[in-house]
């Protein structure tokens, strides 16, 4: 385990090296940083002086040969547009995005695997039918539509929520939480409904899609011909089939939305990363995007890690050691 | 605090209520904070970093500049009451007496000289104060009131360079970094508003300055919330979370128009919109013919076509239907009242056939197939204006695609002239025509600082000539003819581009609240004002 | 005689099979209603929603059954531009539907394909494997999409693409932790046992014990790629706008929501739901009637 463990660590590094690379070849790509950040007005000299002043003028390997020494010594670089060192500017913003997405893993995990069940269960009940339809519409239906329709609806003519922004925060070991605050979980709720209905959807389905399975497997009816009646035994076997699936996309979806909560994240005004990334890709402020991918990609390593793990500790068939 | 966070939609009108009849009462201790939705947010609180609007607008409740614009953009008197040219090198300043910093420092001509020599000196800007202060040799002291600038070169725009300088106290360390400033520490200016507090992506919070020499604001406390999203800003603003928003979009205004909590307030704006073309190169990448083949000559040289792509566009119906009204039509840079404005350049008045006359006569009875480009998340509707535009020069027969980008593609690639038309647009923030006529139509020439944005490559040396006198004229009734002279030959002679209009900026606010809109498109805290 | 010998056969059995929910029958019928739809756009609608000459201004945003400049009747009501949203919806369902089917079948099978291999083979191939995974799953897909427009342009195909690239890895990742509990039972020993070849171990019996879960993932995975070429299109790197899709004629037709022009987004987002609500239908009666371990 240790080993496995330490293996994949090391792998990582190369990876995040190579999202280095190809983030560097990708703002190439769409355009000059030069561009987009001096004023519409500008004149060619200041222009210039802009392209100098950030390197842009050196070839493209150069650029990254510079950004690598000063990464070795562990200066991701300062922001193109803010002047501030960019991992601060990403690590500011961290809390904010990591309350969200846990608030939404807890109402997808909280609601999805019961609701599943239910469905699974007694797949011709009406409140089955009731669940399966909302769940399908909750993939139709597109996140900024849903999250302005509930910002109208909840905030605008109810009037119960506030429509917007993240409201009061106390500082729980020196980090701005919101989540102790009435405030605070006010502003917490749509924002994190809107995030977590896809995920949630998925889950019933996969969910529900698993208990089917194992109610109609050989041992169900062999104990059901028993005479047993316990559904804790088919809990037990309903949960261990589905486990595994469910892990790898909660593990997935966890992933995506610390990493890409943006839409929600403008519609609600929310102070996370998802909006800092997508701002920094509109303005090319390139040292901000390969510190925050970067970054990303090590949070993945860690979560497929984890769920990894996870796996090998739900069904002891699957081995952790990868054969050479 | 009687803030309005926490109650119903219905108890936050009341609060409102409430307020305003304290306010009224003489304010009997409870305080009063308004809430500000903006679309945008400031890169940093350091008032010389960065001349972006967002940023500037930022400053503004805080820092003061040396002249300042008036909301139609004249020079007016702020911490320098008069200017006058002593001779065409030398100015001289005198200063408001009596004001004080935020953190108790009387203002002299010692921070006029410091804001004034730091700023050459801030690291890093991607976009730089510089420029405002290229054409000073130095600055002295004369008293403690008065100060001399003395010039490289001749520059009757002085005034409006100085009302881009943001005053500090002479007191702010040099090595005083950015983050320094974006925590608040030396956040100190003359202006209406103290710094609080500034998380960014959630708040900016400044308070009422007591002793500042001009009007107070009618609050105590003022929290700046940017919520980019055009709908989720006006959402907040009819949740009663903020009580006043900046950019409302077209689309949005006619519901708030029909909604009695809000008023809104327009005012025209500086941006003028246009369609710039690839008018001086034999061959453009996106004009062909229509079966698809190459032309032997670029269309778009002919100012017959020009004058034809101008004809077919209907201002009216683009302005009406499109922007639901939020804009004026345009025939040249500036709108009236600007120096350099020509009463004679209207807007093209909308003619199909004098439009498909004009094709024919330049060789094109047919039309031929064009690609436009345009941005499609930099201004006003954008996209759907291209799209018209398109539409419009389908009508006289051109095969016409459409292609809108993000401005980061966009910009990249119009630089780089790989386009042939394409929908663009210019800020007058100087309130004069000068910095537009040079920076989109003068002759290319970048060791001149000539030309800039001129991505069409447009060339015409009587333009230039005119554009060069201009410069250097110091009498401002020559210096608008040769201006007006200048547009004459740009829109009339050559349609050099074609002017679409002017963008409307409007706000909304909550009944009972007042806002003197401003041309500059900023969103000022000290403007908002309590109405009875 | 000639239904007995049809039941029979596998295919023959699953239809069957299929046909006995009559909601998933409902399901398959509104799929290919709107399939043909799809098919014969540029013959149904009453107008060319991509010809900037046939669009009439003046008949912008008028609402449903309202006459035009020229005497037609406007079914569904026009946008800004005067389009005629009826035969903006038609044409917009081909491409949602292209996008979102293609984009995902493919994915699906080069996933799937790369995950099952990955965790039957295990050692060097799966680690590399994975690792582009990881490094996959954390390239945002508004990158993807911008550095692809910037090099090919835009155009349906690169939308594909874009969502071939962003969603591949999410079916590897997945089919790989299903294989991965798969490759140590019985059934795999056996196959192994019986020396079948690997290709024929991994296609014909890993394959259809882990697929009930893909499945699943798969057609939740249709709707998240057509509303993800909606965001892009939102987001501006997406498919022209003269030829919108679905998802781009809700998302351009959101803004007027607010001022009561409910037309322009209402109707295409019906459309949209009804599809995927279909779609979501159909895939779980395939699963039902394709997983092995649900036949009695």
């Amino acid at each position: 385990m240790t080993v496995f463990i330490i293996r994949r660590l090391l792998q990582s590094v190369v990876l995040v090296l190579v999202m280095s690379v190809l983030v560097f070849l990708g703002v190439y790509a769409i355009g000059n940083p030069a561009d987009t950040l001096i004023a519409p007005d500008a004149t060619e000299a200041e222009r210039i002086a802009i392209v100098e002043h950030f390197g842009l003028d050196k070839p493209l390997y150069a650029q990254y040969g510079k950004f690598l020494a000063n990464a070795l010594k562990g200066d991701m670089g300062n922001s193109f547009k803010f002047n501030e060192p960019a991992l601060k500017l990403i690590t500011e913003r961290i809390p904010a995005t990591l309350e969200l997405a846990f608030a939404a893993l807890f109402i997808t995990v909280l609601l999805g695997i019961p609701l599943g069940l239910y469905a699974g269960f007694k797949p011709s009940a009406l409140p089955s039918k009731i669940i399966m339809g909302v769940s399908a519409f909750g993939f139709s239906v597109p996140v900024f539509w849903l999250g302005l329709m509930m910002v109208m609806t909840f905030a605008v003519i109810l009037g119960w929520l506030p429509a917007s922004g993240r409201g009061k925060t106390v500082d729980l070991f020196g980090i701005p939480v919101s989540f102790l605050t009435w405030d605070g979980i006010q502003h917490m709720i749509l924002p994190a409904i809107n995030l977590s209905f896809f995920k949630l959807s998925l889950i019933i389905r996969l969910t529900r899609a698993g208990t089917q399975e194992v109610i109609r497997s050989d041992y169900i009816k062999y104990a059901k011909a028993k005479g047993l009646k316990s559904s804790r035994i088919i809990l037990v076997h309903v949960l261990k089939n589905i486990l595994i699936p469910i892990t790898t996309i909660l593990g997935l979806e966890f992933g995506r939305t610390i990493a890409f909560a943006t839409v929600t994240e403008t519609i609600f005004a929310w102070p996370g990363m998802g909006k800092l990334i997508i701002d920094s890709i509109s303005t090319l402020d390139r040292p901000v995007i390969v510190a925050y991918l970067m970054m990303i990609v090590i949070m993945f390593i860690m979560i497929n890690l984890i769920v990894d793990i996870i796996y090998s500790l739900l069904d002891p068939r699957v081995r952790l050691e990868e054969r050479a | 605090m009687h803030s309005f966070d926490k109650a119903t939609t219905w108890r936050k009108a009341l609060a409102l209520a409430f307020t305003i009849v304290l306010a009224a009462a003489g304010g009997l201790g409870a305080q009063t904070v308004l809430k500000v939705g903006t679309s945008t947010e400031p890169a940093s609180l350091d008032p010389q970093y960065s001349t972006t609007g967002a940023t500037q607008q930022a400053s503004q409740q805080i820092f003061e500049t040396i002249v300042s614009r008036s909301q139609n953009l004249r020079m007016s008197p702020s911490l320098a009451l008069s200017w006058k040219e002593v001779d065409p090198l030398t100015w001289e300043l005198k200063l408001r007496q009596g004001v004080k910093f935020h953190d108790g420092k009387d203002f002299g001509s010692d921070d006029v000289i410091f804001s004034i020599k730091r700023i050459p000196r801030v690291p890093d800007s991607p976009s730089s104060y510089k420029r405002n202060v290229a054409a000073i040799k130095d600055v002295v002291a004369v008293d403690k009131h008065t100060v001399r600038i003395f010039l490289k070169t001749p520059s009757p725009q002085l005034p409006i360079d100085l009302s881009f300088i943001y005053v500090l106290p002479s007191t702010t360390p040099e090595n005083a970094t950015i983050d320094d400033f974006n925590k608040g520490k030396y956040v100190v200016g003359t202006g209406p508003f103290k710094f609080v507090e500034w998380v960014r992506g959630d708040r900016f919070v400044v308070e009422r300055n007591p002793n500042y020499w001009g009007q107070k604001s009618s609050f105590d406390r003022v929290i700046f919330r940017p919520i980019t999203n055009d709908p989720s800003r006006v959402a907040a603003l009819l949740a009663g979370d903020v009580d006043v928003i900046d950019n409302v979009s077209p689309v949005d205004q006619e519901r708030l128009r029909k909604d009695n909590r809000v008023s809104l307030i327009s005012k025209p704006g500086v941006t003028m919109m246009y369609i710039h073309m690839d008018s001086n190169r034999d061959k453009s990448p996106y004009v062909t013919g229509k079966d698809g083949k190459p032309l032997d000559k670029n269309p778009l040289k002919d100012p017959k076509v020009r004058e034809a792509l101008s004809l077919a566009i209907n201002r009216e119906a683009l302005v009406s239907r499109i922007l639901n009204g939020a804009a004026v039509p345009s025939g040249q840079f500036v709108p009236e009242g600007m120096v350099g404005y020509a009463p004679d350049l209207l807007p093209e008045p909308y003619d199909v056939e004098k439009a498909k006359r004009l094709l024919a006569e330049a060789g094109y009875p047919n039309g031929f197939s064009i690609t436009l480009h345009a941005p499609n998340d930099r201004y006003l509707n954008d996209e759907q204006v291209a799209q018209t535009v398109g539409q419009f020069f389908a009508r006289i027969g051109l095969d016409v695609k459409v292609q809108a980008l993000p401005y980061s593609v966009f910009i990249t690639a119009a630089t780089k002239l790989e386009y042939s038309i394409f929908l663009m647009g210019f800020g007058n923030t100087t309130g004069d025509a000068a910095r537009g006529l040079t920076a989109v139509l003068a002759t290319y020439d970048a060791s001149a600082g000539l030309g800039a944005n001129n991505r069409g490559r447009y060339s015409n040396p009587d333009f230039d000539k005119l554009i060069k006198a201009a410069a250097v004229e110091n009498d401002e009734e020559k210096r608008d003819a040769y201006l007006q002279d200048a547009a004459r030959v740009a829109f009339k002679q050559d349609r050099a581009i074609l002017p679409l209009y002017f963008q409307t900026i409007t706000w909304a606010v909550r009944k009972g609240l007042s806002y003197e809109p401003r041309m500059d498109e900023y969103t000022l805290a000290n403007k908002v004002t309590i109405v009875r | 005689m000639k239904g007995i010998k049809f039941k029979d056969k596998p295919l023959g059995k699953a239809l069957v099979e299929y046909g006995e929910s009559p909601m998933a029958v409902v399901a398959f019928c509104i799929v290919v209603i709107f399939i043909l739809a799809a098919l014969f756009a540029s013959q149904l609608a009453p107008q060319d929603p991509y010809d900037l000459a046939s669009l009439e201004l003046m008949d912008g945003t008028l609402e449903p059954m309202s006459e035009s400049f020229s005497g037609s009747i406007y079914v569904l009501g026009t946008d800004a531009q005067g389009r005629d949203m009826l035969s903006a919806i038609l044409y917009g369902i081909r491409i949602s539907l292209s996008v979102g089917v293609a984009s995902t079948l493919i994915a699906f099978a080069l996933g799937t394909s790369m995950g099952l291999v990955a965790a039957y083979k295990g050692g060097r191939f799966e680690t590399l494997l994975m690792r582009v995974v990881d490094l996959q799953l954390s390239f945002p897909a508004l990158l993807i999409a911008l550095v692809l427009l910037v090099i090919l342009g835009q155009g349906v195909d690169k939308i594909v693409l874009a969502l071939v690239i962003v969603n591949w890895a999410y079916f590897a990742r997945s089919a790989r932790g299903s294989a991965m509990a798969e490759r140590n039972r019985e059934y795999m020993e056996a196959a192994r046992a019986l020396r079948l070849g690997e290709a024929r171990i991994i296609f014909c019996h890993l394959l259809p014990n882990v697929l009930p879960s893909i499945i699943v993932i798969a057609t939740t995975m249709v709707a998240r790629a057509i509303s993800t070429e909606a965001t892009l299109s939102f987001l501006g790197i997406g498919l022209p706008i003269t030829e919108p899709s679905l998802g781009l004629l809700i998302s351009n037709g959101f803004r007027y929501l607010l001022s009561g022009k409910y037309w322009i987004s209402f109707y295409p987002g019906i459309a949209l739901v009804i599809i995927i609500v279909s779609l979501n239908m159909m895939g779980d009666r395939l699963r039902d009637v394709l997983n092995p371990r649900l036949k009695r």
